[in-house]
């Protein structure tokens, strides 16, 4: 992989493609024990974390890398990627924020500032390996709420990280999940004390910046009895003629009647017309719904990466807990989504919902892919399941690959799936009232993900709709 | 016994060089493909090791005998052919062989009366999934196969029945090509028995092509002993304006896995495919369906409806498959299970594989199990709770019956499904 700068030729409607001039305190490419070790020092781990790792690599070793999904890339170099990259700065300024940095997040529209913070949001940032601010903390410890970065917390709650970390997606769990249990740098923890309803939406903002690198990192929420909150997630990052790769872990631990909504924009650089560069959006996401009525709820808009591959999934495993999924993967050029959702019903009276629409157009693949099962002691289960694909021109392809299975009676599941394009009678109808057809086709598509869209908080709607609209520019039939 | 070609010659003596050539290159096919492990996405809810091909001795070309032991059933059909240990035998009974509007040959004969036409047919392959070993074993060890074809314009009031008797002991690989002329008529029924419930291993090989403006009723009906376990691939391509009605319904066997496939090829072509399967103890029901579309304006109309008891498991993989200029399609699929007590298990993986876009591609799933408040609306009315259960199946299992061309069989099969749901 060659890495050519960022220049005027790649001219773009991907406004996040810039890259931020910030010396970088790298590790050297390639993966091997000594790597871990020295990610481990870097980050001042204690034993037992080193031991997590090094694990996480043995499993890593053993599995190969899974190619059942609809997609198709050339072989990823793992001895290429460099597996930890952090700005300089941070490290020599104590902690002070590189105004760079900064002035990146700002102009990505995520204000680290707390004077100028977003109304009602908290976030965590984390650029390239490691997290670099976490807004809000004062009045959310005041909750007895704590929201910080993942190598801050080893450091504070180790009690809380060695609880939980690794008890939703083992190390093992997969190719890509061992490979970030590894090498993972950085990522936020969540934990929500019992009885509190997080006043204020957390956020974590995903930027990678550097060159050559992959980013591994890891958000472990958990919400203790009876509590409640909602999380965001973004992602953004330079434009660049080579693929990069992005192995994320997300574990949600619910406990009893707690709740959590789990909100992701992803808007991963996805590559030019040509389907040169991208990133390669590689994530493993899994709720955990331990304990009784307890409630985890996935939505996902998906507009960005060159390669899509991640199903978010509940295991519903307290009696009446509730699992959700709702997504819009939109694929445009050459871009591969093989996206869905995993239900295991494990509880009595569990439920499920899984909502998905998908949008492919110019020359993409965009593939549904869901699991729901049913074990035998989920007696009263229930399921149900809409899959609706929408294409946009005739060299995109829409698949859909749904798994129902059951082995309880007193089970109800069903599914759903259509196919189909923009019906002609429905533009038509909006140009005979003077909307001109792009606006037609934006109005219809919205109207298709509005089930989806409704499920967002709404500073993230608005942006949802907005970004949507943006992506589809010049992506008429 | 070995997978090899030099054991062709010795296990089917006598054949003509074409047929050996069409086994021969089979088995060098088969032998290519390498050999499902359980670890393939195809294969993991089915073990491909109970499917033992060496462990049984093949079963030869039974000879040709005069027709004997005639059924209830068989007064319906215009010819009847009985397929079994002692031999085969084709019973005319209303003259149309005579009459030459149909024909009924093995494979040498029809290979040396439309060598092209009839290889074309024999190797005829689903284009989104085409490489299967086992299908290829079916096509290397095939005991008998059989044309049957009719000529363009031609119908037959009450259509051809074939009855396989599987033989205990063996490896038994029937197989049976239609070749329906453009805008003949067609109704075939395939009904499967064994003649024991002793252990035996069948490979099923059906290729249909159905000519412009044909039209093909194909019915399989499958109860076979409880020691079979038998393996079936249907394929068959439907011409302009070609249409086909399909049923299958598997109510026997120890384990079961089926392909079942039609590429409407030409323009304005419509299948309608309907399957019906019961899983009671100890079975293993593994059924695939696909559905292509490889021209524009066609459609195809499936559903699967199926129940699973006691320790039964049931599988049902279906794929819509539309390639690019497949345009104006409407394609729906559907799939219902109902699993009537714990221990029981059915799983449904419908698909769709999308490269067009005008067009409009549907399908649904549902697991439930009988709904407790119909059971006590019939309650109410003086029924027994096993009679409200029974009836209540009976009309979940209807709406696949009825779609079976002859009254008298879709009576057979009523009987057939209420056996086996108090056995």
């Amino acid at each position: 992989m060659t890495d050519l700068p960022t220049d005027s030729r790649l001219i773009d409607d991907y406004k996040h493609g810039f890259v931020t001039p910030v010396d970088e305190d790298t590790v050297p490419p390639g993966l091997n024990d000594d790597i871990i070790r020295t990610i481990s020092r870097k980050k001042g781990e204690p034993d037992w974390m080193l031991e997590f790792r090094r694990k996480a690599f043995r499993a890593w070793q053993r599995k190969s890398e899974p190619r059942w999904a609809h997609v198709s890339y050339p072989p990823i170099d793992y001895q290429a990627i460099r597996y930890y990259s952090a700005p300089k700065s941070l490290a020599y300024n104590n902690g002070e924020l590189d105004p760079e940095v900064k002035k990146t997040f700002e102009r990505l529209g995520i204000p680290l500032d707390e004077r100028q913070r977003l109304e009602g949001v908290a976030v965590d940032a984390v650029f390239d390996s490691v997290s670099v601010a976490t807004t809000h903390q004062k009045m959310l410890e005041e909750k007895g709420i704590i929201f910080c970065s993942f190598s801050e917390a080893v450091k504070k709650v180790p009690d809380l990280i060695r609880q939980y970390l690794g008890s939703v997606v083992p190390v093992g769990d997969n190719f890509f999940a061992a490979l970030n249990s590894a090498v993972f740098t950085d990522g936020s923890f969540c934990y929500i004390p019992p009885g509190v309803k997080c006043p204020v939406e957390l956020s974590t903002y995903f930027r990678i910046n550097a060159a050559g690198t992959g980013q591994f990192e890891r958000t472990l929420i958990v919400a203790d009895r009876g509590s409640q909150v909602s999380y965001l997630e973004g992602c953004t990052a330079p434009m660049r003629d080579e693929n990069q790769l992005h192995a994320a872990v997300v574990e949600l631990v619910a406990l009893e009647d707690a709740q959590i909504k789990y909100s992701t924009v992803q808007n991963w650089y996805p590559g030019d017309e040509q389907g040169r560069g991208g990133i390669y959006n590689f994530v493993t996401k899994r709720g955990h719904c331990r304990g009784a009525r307890s409630k985890i709820s996935w939505t996902q808009v998906e507009v960005g990466s060159a390669i899509t591959w991640k199903y978010p999934g509940c295991v519903l495993e307290g009696d009446g807990s509730v699992g959700e999924f709702y997504s819009v993967a939109f694929t445009n050029r050459r871009m591969q989504a093989d996206t869905g959702t995993k239900m295991i019903h494990i509880g009595r009276n569990t439920r499920s919902t899984i909502v998905s629409k998908g949008i492919s157009a110019g020359e993409s693949v965009n593939t549904y892919r869901g699991l729901v099962s049913v074990l035998p002691g989920a007696a009263g289960a229930r399921n149900h399941s809409q899959c609706d694909s929408l294409l946009i021109g005739d060299r995109c392809s829409a698949n859909t690959f749904p798994v129902v299975e059951s082995e309880n009676p007193a089970a109800i599941l069903e599914h759903e799936a259509t196919t189909s394009r923009i019906s002609e009678d429905q533009l038509y109808y909006l140009q005979s009232r003077g909307i001109d057809p792009e606006a037609a086709r934006s109005l219809i598509v919205n109207g298709f993900c509005r089930d989806v869209f409704k499920q967002l908080p709404l500073e993230f709607s608005v942006e949802a709709v907005k970004l949507l609209e943006i992506k589809m520019e010049g992506s008429i039939g | 016994m070995k997978l090899e070609t030099g054991n062709l010659r010795l296990l089917f003596p006598g054949e003509t060089e074409a047929v050996h050539a069409l086994r021969a290159a089979a088995l060098d096919r088969a032998v290519s493909l390498p050999v499902p492990t359980g670890m393939e996405e195809d294969w993991r809810r089915t073990d491909p090791r109970r499917f033992a091909i060496e462990a049984l001795p093949p079963a030869g070309a039974p000879a040709r005998v005069t027709p004997d032991g005639a059924e209830s059933l068989d007064a319906f059909y215009d010819v009847v052919v009985r397929v079994g240990s002692a031999g085969w035998s084709v019973e005319d009974r209303s003259g149309v062989l005579a009459g030459g509007e149909v024909t009924l040959r093995t494979l040498p004969e029809a290979l040396e009366a439309d060598p092209e036409r009839t290889a074309g047919l024999w190797n005829l392959v689903p284009a989104p999934r085409p490489d299967d070993r086992f299908e290829s074993l079916a096509r290397a060890f095939h005991s008998l196969a059989l044309v049957l074809r009719v000529k363009p314009g031609a119908s037959l009031d009450r259509g051809v029945l074939v009855r396989w008797r599987e033989p205990e002991g063996r490896l038994f690989a029937p197989a049976l090509l239609v070749d329906v002329g453009a805008d003949a008529s067609l109704a075939v029924t395939e009904v499967v028995e064994s003649s024991g419930d002793g252990p035996s291993l069948s490979l099923g090989l059906t290729r249909f092509a159905v000519g412009d403006g044909g039209r093909l009723r194909l019915a399989h009906v499958q109860r076979a002993g409880t020691g079979s376990v038998r393996m079936g691939f249907t394929h068959g391509t439907l011409g302009a304006g070609a249409s086909l009605d399909a049923v299958t319904v598997h109510a026997g066997a120890d384990l079961v896995r089926t392909r079942f496939s039609a590429d409407a090829a030409g323009r304005g072509a419509a299948a309608r495919v309907g399957g019906l399967f019961l899983a009671s103890a100890g079975q293993h029901l593994d059924q695939q369906t696909l559905q292509i579309h490889s021209a524009p304006d066609t459609t195809s109309d499936l559903l699967y409806k199926g129940a699973v008891r006691d320790d039964g498991h049931s599988v049902y993989r279906g794929l819509i498959a539309a390639s690019r200029g497949a345009v104006r399609i409407n394609a729906y699929q559907r799939n219902n299970n109902m699993v009537l007590n714990e221990g029981a298990r059915a799983d449904s993986l419908p698909g769709l594989l999308i490269d067009a876009d005008d067009l409009k591609c549907t399908h649904g799933a549902t697991i439930g199990s009988i709904d407790p408040g119909q059971i006590h609306y019939l309650r109410a009315r003086g029924l027994s709770e096993p009679e409200a259960r029974r009836l209540i199946l009976d009309g979940f299992f209807e709406e696949i019956t009825s779609r079976l061309p002859i009254p008298a069989l879709r009576d057979a099969v009523r009987v057939l499904l209420g056996s086996r749901l108090t056995a």
